[in-house]
């Protein structure tokens, strides 16, 4: 469908772009995209997304919001404590821009409900707060061969990798399951660290969905913001993975 | 002595370090870390036995489960 004009004013900053351009805003307006967890990586993920014009946004989270999420959950405020994270984030975006198409889960991502959830999707973006969370993604989106973003923080570092199941190296090639506590320490994190790995997640979802610039494959994309620092650790596929392996 | 790259940094071993000797060093108990060496994961049960060369390229990933 062609842009109207309010869409053309709304997405100016887009259409001035080259890579992105009307067809591109074409693009992002059908594109559909899943947002794992509306918590720290989460809020900024959905916001960027939503402000970008991705205009079907799928918000999955089973949690209610806690005086302590706003910190860094900034797609909430004052108002949502109490409430469900999708309901209040669902608010948020709509104030942001009616027209975005909203879906909410306010339950847990599981091996069941995953593939029935995952097939209306283009993109997911995992911004769930726990390893069992971040591996039962993997799978799911391995078996539904959905393209995904995986990123995970901790006090002051943080992680993000792109992952294209079956293609390019997995979250289960690099990290292994076994032994692995399924919550995370709830240690920190500083409330900015999220802002950053959710808006970096949100990018390669839009270059994702326009196929666009070099994703983050192949490479874990590290933060450490005590020493400001970024590393690009590059990691081949492992064939030998107990997920994407070719034994 | 054999001088690895360690997370980017110069670090020193002793010939024939294996893996798990980089823990020993770091005081590290190497449970909920990924090893990537030359860009090749190495997994928690080949850590005893992978023996690092002189310029090999390693680094150590934390999990970060947070959200």
């Amino acid at each position: 469908m062609p842009l109207t004009d309010q869409q053309r004013q709304r997405y100016g900053r887009h259409l001035a772009l080259p890579e992105i351009g009307e067809k591109g805003q074409e693009k992002l307006l059908q594109a559909r995209a899943l947002v794992v967890g509306v918590g720290g990586l989460g809020s900024p993920a959905a916001f960027y997304l939503a402000a970008a014009g991705v205009g079907h946004i799928g918000l999955r989270d089973g949690d209610a919001f806690e005086l302590s999420n706003l910190q860094r959950q900034i797609v909430h405020t004052t108002g949502s404590i109490g409430r469900q994270k999708v309901e209040s984030a669902a608010d948020r975006l709509r104030e942001l821009d009616r027209a975005i198409e909203l879906t909410l889960y306010p339950f847990r991502l599981t091996e069941a409900n995953a593939p029935d959830i995952l097939a209306l999707y283009d993109f997911v973006i995992d911004a769930t707060d726990n390893f069992e969370s971040k591996f039962l993604i993997a799978r799911a989106c391995h078996a539904a061969g959905k393209p995904y973003s995986h990123a995970g923080i901790r006090q002051f570092y943080g992680q993000t990798m792109t992952v294209h199941p079956g293609k390019t190296a997995c979250y289960r090639c690099v990290f292994h399951e076994d032994g692995v506590p399924a919550t995370a320490a709830p240690a920190g994190p500083i409330g900015a660290l999220p802002g950053v790995l959710g808006s970096i997640q949100a990018i390669e979802a839009i270059k994702c969905i326009l196929a666009i610039g070099i994703p983050l494959v192949n490479r874990l994309l590290t933060f450490d913001a005590l020493a400001m620092e970024t590393r690009i650790v590059s990691v081949r596929r492992d064939p030998l993975c107990p997920l994407c392996g070719r034994r | 002595m054999i001088t690895i790259k360690l997370n980017g940094k110069d670090q020193t071993l002793p010939d024939a370090s294996v893996v798990n000797d980089l823990f020993l060093i770091l005081g590290a108990e190497g449970k909920n870390v990924a090893v990537v060496v030359n860009e090749t994961i190495v997994r928690p049960e080949n850590r005893s036995s992978h023996r690092l060369q002189d310029g090999d390229q390693v680094e150590i990933l934390a999990f970060a489960g947070g959200g």
